[in-house]
């Protein structure tokens, strides 16, 4: 399970893909991030978890230049992105598959791949959407249906085919099985497998425990709003154990 | 055959016209969800401009580069830099509000800078009257020509551009949810500046194009042109570019072919021609499906702090009571001086201003608690004058014509209501204003109702043995009028209807899915606002003796809306503030030059557009301001410092600790405050009210 990569040591690490140091983010005068340190290393799975409200979310979208940072640092790829609007960071390679309805609903499935390939790759690259239907069957038969018609499985896989159209170094999804049946669930962690192996570094914030950490190298542990333990899936087990409390539902 | 066709053919050239502000319509409308109501202004801006420079001598082709090339485009990126891509995750009101600024202060500022002599319009071509051709024995004039080629080719290239570009595609990914745009790599602003300047474009074009059609550039020309406008885009569905051209352009022919055919001198004809347009928008706006189902949200839109509850905040008890104080004294001194110490005209600007503040209420209580938005207030007000006026000329007691207008106007709020009820947002607006503009060129022209431009006598009221008559005596009456119909509103508020209608504001879907039954809310909503606007308009006629359809024209029903937003639109004391405010400078802006005739409608055009910030008002916001401070000094005065609220590492109960001290106070005092409560943390984070400490969850 575990790649090649992970023996990669923690954070400033010159391999850091994305790097973040004492990062302090708000929604207004609500503070939800206290000082976030972590870092992605190249090629590496890394679980983000906590519970609701740890700030999670928050992370991703900071991440991705959706919410800026007031405070601390944000390196990506060998950049400061700190300070950089979302369209160029996405531009750089990250992308990020937002929680809940994550594709346009008024495009159709096949404008709504256009548009990442051209806004990211330039002219939209011929293999693009061929290799993005070949993978997704379903996607293909509906290439001229509004998207907003798909339904959530649909939608979710729709937002991750937009990577393998284009393939991006990091792939941030936020709660990639929201509101999905097991059996989409299933799908979505074969689809980000996929897409690991495609040499996209993961990022992935899930309540599914047991599902994100089988597939991640690392593991980051939020609780309100700071990072609680940070290290490899094995080394973070016993904190998330004492950390988050028992969902016996997840743990199936 | 060719009668036919000789009232048919010059009808090309005026749809040309439509379809090139059409278009532009659309096409901010798809790049930013602003419906651009400023657009006919800024078609106006570019005719001025291109009109002096040529009679000042320059040469053609530079006042065109000057004149539809940069001063247009250049004013329609301000427009988006410095408003509109503020307004993008916003509401329709708070979208819609900015832009009728727009279009009363880009005229009157326009009006300051230039002055008001009559300008003789410019044409594009050289020689705009020589016949070129004839065709089927019509003759085809250079005018007419080069507006119909030109037409063509730029929307023709305009939907070249937008397919084979992508910026469609970016234009429609862009106002579904800028941030998710940004996510696949599109630069928002710069797609939605890039829209901008393009529909700016076509409005120079369209202004310069359409100008010699008038015998003069007025800017009144070029907003009832902006209807026909909205009527063509709606027919495209305001998504459609080939359907709108043949939408404008099959306006533009019916127009011509109504005016040929119809009996001529007959109010019929000369009003049912202005008024088709608004007629096909309504028709259009109904049975289209444009703009029904425009409720898609931006899924990203919690990236955005929260707003704030438009609901005062609870204020510490001397600071609530000072206020109260303060209301009271300055509402006592004002009816005081009324009565007793201001000369004549004073009185009756009071009592106006007492009259516009009724009016008022019916949009507080229709956008403010409901957020419908209505663009034909002053349609209704009018009606209820011209109602009064006609009672009293059959000796109705004027007392009861002031009731029965009501009556008669609510009456007409419902029918008003019943096609918009599948509309929601600016589609009802729209629907409102096409009514608006129907009443004021044709409903109100007929003898029987507003008596055209002569208009009706009304006499002022009386009750038993008491007189009306003077200005002292009217003022009490439409005092009481106010008192009562402002209980009334507040008594709404406060009650489940109250409830209901600030759960429609907030979502539709969501009132209906709790069981609410929005369609029987919307007509009681506008039933309830027309009758309150019908009773202040009977009062405003009573008041002025003399109404004719002049003070009701559709403009003020656009002027009523800025000025309740521009001073607050949610609370009962916003409207009361908007209509003495309102009256008491209009009569401060009388004795000013024509030219500066307007400065009052810039005024509150200025203050609109500050809306984007502040959309509770600008007075409420200052209200709520001065009450922060006091409050803060209140509690500076009289508590000790206060304890720390948690200690540096642990600031998560900050929040909470300080609610439980007895002092609740707003988000916004802790926000710009942060020394309050700062307690032993850095000011600099202890700014900052802990997420997790709150209900709110933001993952």
């Amino acid at each position: 399970m575990t790649g090649a990569r992970s023996d990669t040591t923690a954070q400033g690490d010159v391999r850091s893909l994305l790097e973040l140091r004492g990062v302090e983010a708000s929604y207004g005068p609500y503070r939800a991030l206290f000082g976030v340190t972590f870092s992605v290393p190249e090629g590496s799975a890394v679980a983000l978890v906590g519970s609701n409200g740890a700030g999670k979310s928050t992370v991703a979208r900071v991440v991705s230049g959706l919410v800026r940072a007031k405070v601390g640092t944000i390196r990506f790829a060998g950049h400061d992105v700190t300070r950089w609007p979302a369209w160029r960071i996405a531009r750089a390679g990250l992308a990020h598959a937002p929680e809940g309805r994550s594709v346009f609903a008024s495009l159709t499935v096949e404008e709504n791949l256009i548009l990442a390939a051209r806004a990211l790759g330039g002219r939209p690259p011929s293999g693009a959407l061929d290799r993005a239907f070949s993978t997704f069957g379903q996607l293909a038969a509906r290439r001229h249906q509004l998207a907003g018609t798909l339904s959530g499985g649909e939608q979710r896989m729709l937002s991750l085919a937009k990577v393998l159209a284009v393939p991006q170094r990091l792939l941030v999804v936020d709660e990639a099985s929201f509101g999905l049946s097991p059996a989409v669930v299933d799908e979505v962690f074969d689809t980000l497998r996929m897409i690991r192996a495609t040499g996209t570094s993961l990022l992935v914030v899930e309540q599914h425990l047991d599902r994100v950490l089988s597939m991640s190298d690392r593991a980051v542990v939020l609780v309100r709003g700071r990072v609680a333990a940070e290290g490899t899936v094995a080394d973070v087990e016993p904190a998330i154990e004492r950390l988050l409390p028992a969902h016996p539902q997840w743990s199936a | 055959m060719s009668l036919f066709l000789s009232y048919l053919l010059p009808g090309i050239p005026y749809g040309c016209a439509y379809a090139l502000m059409a278009v532009g319509l659309v096409l901010t409308y798809r790049a930013s969800g602003v419906f651009n109501l400023a657009f006919g202004a800024q078609a106006f801006v570019s005719a001025v401009i291109f009109s002096i420079a040529l009679h000042d001598g320059w040469p053609g082709w530079a006042a065109f580069v000057v004149a539809v090339l940069l001063a247009s485009p250049a004013l329609g990126l301000a427009m988006e830099r410095l408003l509109f891509r503020y307004t993008r995750a916003a509401g329709p009101l708070v979208k819609l509000v900015p832009a009728l600024g727009l279009l009363i202060a880009i005229p009157a500022v326009t009006q300051m800078l230039v002055g008001t002599a009559t300008r003789l319009p410019s044409s594009l071509v050289l020689q705009p009257w020589k016949v070129y051709f004839h065709l089927a024995s019509t003759p085809v004039s250079g005018e007419e020509l080069s507006t119909t080629v030109i037409t063509v080719a730029v929307v023709a290239a305009f939907a070249l551009v937008l397919r084979s570009s992508g910026l469609g595609l970016r234009m429609r990914a862009v106002v579904e949810s800028p941030r998710m745009a940004e996510l696949s790599g599109v630069r928002a602003d710069r797609t939605s500046a890039a829209a901008w300047v393009l529909s700016s474009l076509l409005a120079g074009l369209a202004g310069v194009l359409l100008a010699p059609m008038y015998s003069t550039v007025a800017s009144s020309n070029f907003t009832a042109l902006l209807v026909a406008a909205i009527a063509a885009a709606a027919i495209g569905s305001f998504a459609s570019l080939p359907l709108t051209l043949v939408g404008a352009i099959g306006l533009g022919i019916a127009q011509q072919l109504l005016a040929g055919y119809l009996p001529s001198g007959t109010i019929l004809s000369s009003g049912l021609r202005p008024a088709f347009p608004f007629v096909v928008l309504a028709i259009a706006l109904v049975a289209g499906r444009s703009l029904r189902s425009a409720e898609v949200r931006d899924p990203l839109a919690s990236c955005d702090p929260p707003v704030h509850a438009f609901r005062a905040p609870a204020r510490m008890t001397e600071v609530a009571v000072g206020s109260r104080a303060f209301t009271t004294l300055a509402v006592g001194m004002l009816v005081a001086t009324t009565l007793v110490l201001v000369p004549g005209n004073w009185e009756f600007v009071f009592t106006l201003g007492v009259v516009l503040s009724i009016i008022f209420l019916s949009i507080t209580l229709l956008t403010g608690m409901g957020g419908q938005i209505s663009l034909g207030q002053a349609a209704f007000a009018g009606a209820g004058a011209f109602t009064a006026g006609q009672l009293a000329m059959h000796s109705v007691p004027v007392l009861g014509a002031i009731l029965l207008a009501g009556v008669l106007a609510a009456a007409l709020g419902a029918v008003v209501a019943l096609p918009a009820l599948r509309l929601g947002g600016i589609a009802v607006g729209l629907l409102t204003l096409s009514f608006a503009l129907l009443a004021t060129n044709v409903l109100f022209l007929y003898p029987w109702a507003g008596n055209g431009a002569t208009g009706l006598t009304v006499p002022r009221p009386t009750l038993g043995p008491i007189s009306f008559a003077g200005n002292g005596a009217f003022f009490w009456l439409s005092l009481v009028f106010l008192v009562v119909l402002a209980g009334a509103v507040k008594l709404v508020q406060w009650g489940t209807t109250g409830q209901e209608l600030a759960a429609l504001r907030g979502s539709e879907r969501g009132s209906a899915a709790i069981g609410i039954d929005v369609r029987r809310l919307r007509v009681v909503a506008f039933t309830v606002s027309a009758a309150i606007a019908g009773i202040g308009g009977a009062l405003y006629a009573s008041l002025q003796q003399s109404v004719s359809v002049n003070d009701f024209n559709y403009q003020f029903s656009l002027v009523y809306v800025v000025v309740v937003a521009a001073v607050g639109v949610y609370s009962v004391g916003g409207a009361i503030e908007a209509g003495v405010l309102y009256a008491v400078l209009m009569q401060l802006t009388s004795t000013l030059s024509s030219r500066f005739s307007s400065l009052l409608a810039l005024v509150f055009a200025v203050v609109a557009l500050t809306y984007v910030r502040h959309s509770e008002g600008v007075v409420a916001y200052a209200k709520a301001w001065v009450l922060d401070r006091a409050e803060q000094l209140t509690r500076h005065l009289q508590a000790p410092p206060l304890r720390s609220a948690g200690a540096p590492g642990m600031p998560a109960g900050s929040g909470t600790a300080r609610a439980q001290d007895g002092h609740p106070a707003s988000v916004r005092d802790r926000a710009d405050h942060p020394e309050v409560g700062a307690g032993g943390v850095t000011a600099g984070r202890s700014e900052s009210q802990d997420l997790h400490a709150t209900p709110r969850s933001h993952g």
